[in-house]
């Protein structure tokens, strides 16, 4: 029980490495994400294809791939930038979950029916305006478990950038491993730990996906829809 | 299964044969030892590397291609009992795991100390090393108290590393190979790395004229005296005496063979090289 106490104290101090990397990093991988989301329906070709290549390239290599080439690669420039192996994972960890991430919010956009913008357009509203006011409102709730699910990602990714000598929680296990020889039992309060973390984060999920849709005034929309739905079917009849 | 059973009881047999002929006292000591040398995958001397740290120890450029003081020693007791040598290449801290959870048949040279001594038997050592601190030489290095606030590098799994931990916190930076943490240190992404003097005779820190080795002294970083300078030594799985008995008789033959100052002047370290040949001796068994 005491080596427990003293396990637990040593890798819950990993884990808060763990924590602040992921947090960093989703918080990065949103932003980019949704920047290179809304390049790619953007009406200007260049940045179309400019998101659709940075997603095509940054999918296509391993975080660990990126992870060893830059940190150990670019070490000088990384020194003389005052980048730490922290800094570094973050930026490798944003680059890929980034890109991941983009795709999927380039699907939720892509989701608004095309006539919520040719019923803008005819209001007159811009590109810009369109989205801002039509399009990401309907597309910020779907997104939002999409979010939680990359974020759970980049939590259980970040151990990869243990070997870019960065102290987050696998490094410390594999550290107390080789002075214990437990591997089993460590593992085991490792996954317990990961688990803690990422069970409340479900929770946290539903939890902003309904203020977001209460804020929006979104809440009926499964009844607009069947009320949409019946008109629809009242107008065809009416027509025929 | 039966054809490496025959081959590693020919070989026990030409190595006592060997050893008394050369009239060592452990050959004839060990001499009435009944042998039931098995290996995890019969015919195979599985062996868990940590990747290159000559002279110590080469891996590569084939898959199953080791060198070096141990891996000389290792080659010649693998082809007298007809063994096929098979490297598992993993880091320092897995070459530990993966002995003591058998997926190896012996691990690539550690320290001793009294814990690991609790899940491995130590053969012979291979030689004899001591901790030192690497720093560029424009570093001013006066002691270990001139680190604090720098940037220190270590590998996962080393003796020191629990010391270096409580040192230095966040400012130690773990690797989990001797190669990347060196990579690290030659790049200036940390400014001393800590590890044993033999790295100082090998690429890519032998081939800087800009590097510096400072000893380092008993209770230094709160490291006690025995583990500052410490040999290596080949490590079996607790369940293997016999294994690490064997791997001691090929030593032995080698050495009234006269085949181990061919292997030290072969593979040996260079010219100026802080080890000796240390006794030939195990340490304190804890299994």
């Amino acid at each position: 029980m005491s080596d427990l106490g003293g396990w637990l104290a040593i890798l819950i101090g990993g884990m808060v490495v763990t924590i602040k990397l992921a947090a960093a990093t989703s918080v990065l991988s949103i932003a980019l994400a949704g920047l290179l989301a809304l390049m790619s329906i953007s009406p200007f070709r260049v940045l179309r294809v400019f998101a659709g290549l940075y997603v095509d390239v940054f999918r296509s290599i391993p975080i660990l791939a990126l992870a060893i080439s830059v940190y150990y690669g670019l070490g000088a420039s990384l020194h003389q930038l005052g980048i730490t192996p922290f800094g570094t994972g973050v930026i490798v960890l944003t680059a890929i979950e980034g890109a991941y991430l983009a795709e999927l919010y380039r699907g939720s956009l892509q989701a608004i029916r095309l006539a919520q913008w040719d019923a803008a357009s005819s209001l007159g509203m811009g590109w810009a305006s369109t989205v801002r006011h039509v399009i990401l409102p309907q597309a910020l709730p779907p997104a939002i478990p999409i979010t939680l699910n990359m974020i759970i990602a980049i939590i259980k990714d970040s151990s990869l950038v243990s070997l870019i000598a960065v102290n987050e929680i696998t490094l410390v296990a594999n550290q107390l491993i080789a002075e214990t020889f437990k591997p089993i039992q460590i593992y085991a309060v490792v996954a317990l730990l990961y688990v803690a973390l990422i069970l409340p984060l479900a929770q946290v999920s539903r939890w902003i996906e309904a203020v977001v849709t209460r804020r929006l005034g979104l809440q009926n929309r499964p009844d607009q829809e069947k009320a949409l739905q019946r008109l629809s079917i009242q107008a065809e009849a009416r027509a025929g | 299964m039966r054809r490496s059973g025959l081959y590693a009881g020919l070989g026990v047999a030409l190595i006592l044969a060997t050893a008394s002929c050369g009239g060592s006292s452990t050959s004839s000591a060990t001499s009435s030892i009944q042998w039931s040398l098995h290996t995890i995958t019969p015919g195979v001397l599985t062996i868990a590397t940590y990747g290159s740290a000559p002279p110590l120890i080469t891996v590569g450029p084939g898959a199953n291609d080791i060198g070096g003081l141990s891996g000389a020693w290792a080659k010649a007791f693998a082809a007298d009992f007809g063994l096929q040598v098979h490297l598992v290449q993993t880091t320092f801290a897995s070459t530990l795991v993966s002995v003591q959870q058998g997926k190896a048949d012996i691990g690539a040279p550690v320290y001793y100390n009294p814990d690991r001594a609790k899940t491995y038997y130590y053969t012979y050592p291979v030689d004899n090393e001591s901790l030192v601190v690497f720093t560029k030489k424009d570093f001013s290095y006066s002691g270990p108290s001139s680190l604090t606030g720098h940037k220190v590098g270590t590998v996962t799994g080393y003796v020191w590393t629990p010391y270096f931990q409580k040192f230095f916190g966040s400012n130690l930076q773990l690797y989990t190979a001797a190669s990347d943490a060196k990579t690290a240190f030659m790049n200036g992404q940390i400014d001393a790395y800590l590890d044993a003097d033999i790295n100082y005779f090998s690429a890519p820190l032998s081939l800087s004229p800009t590097i510096a080795l400072h000893s380092v002294a008993g209770g230094d970083f709160g490291i006690p005296v025995d583990l500052i300078a410490n040999e290596s030594y080949w490590i079996v799985s607790c369940k293997q005496k016999d294994l690490a008995n064997a791997m001691n008789l090929e030593r032995d033959k080698l050495e009234s063979s006269g085949k181990w100052a061919t292997i030290l002047s072969g593979d040996g370290a260079p010219p100026g090289t802080p080890q000796n040949s240390p006794k030939l001796d195990t340490p304190a068994e804890n299994c």
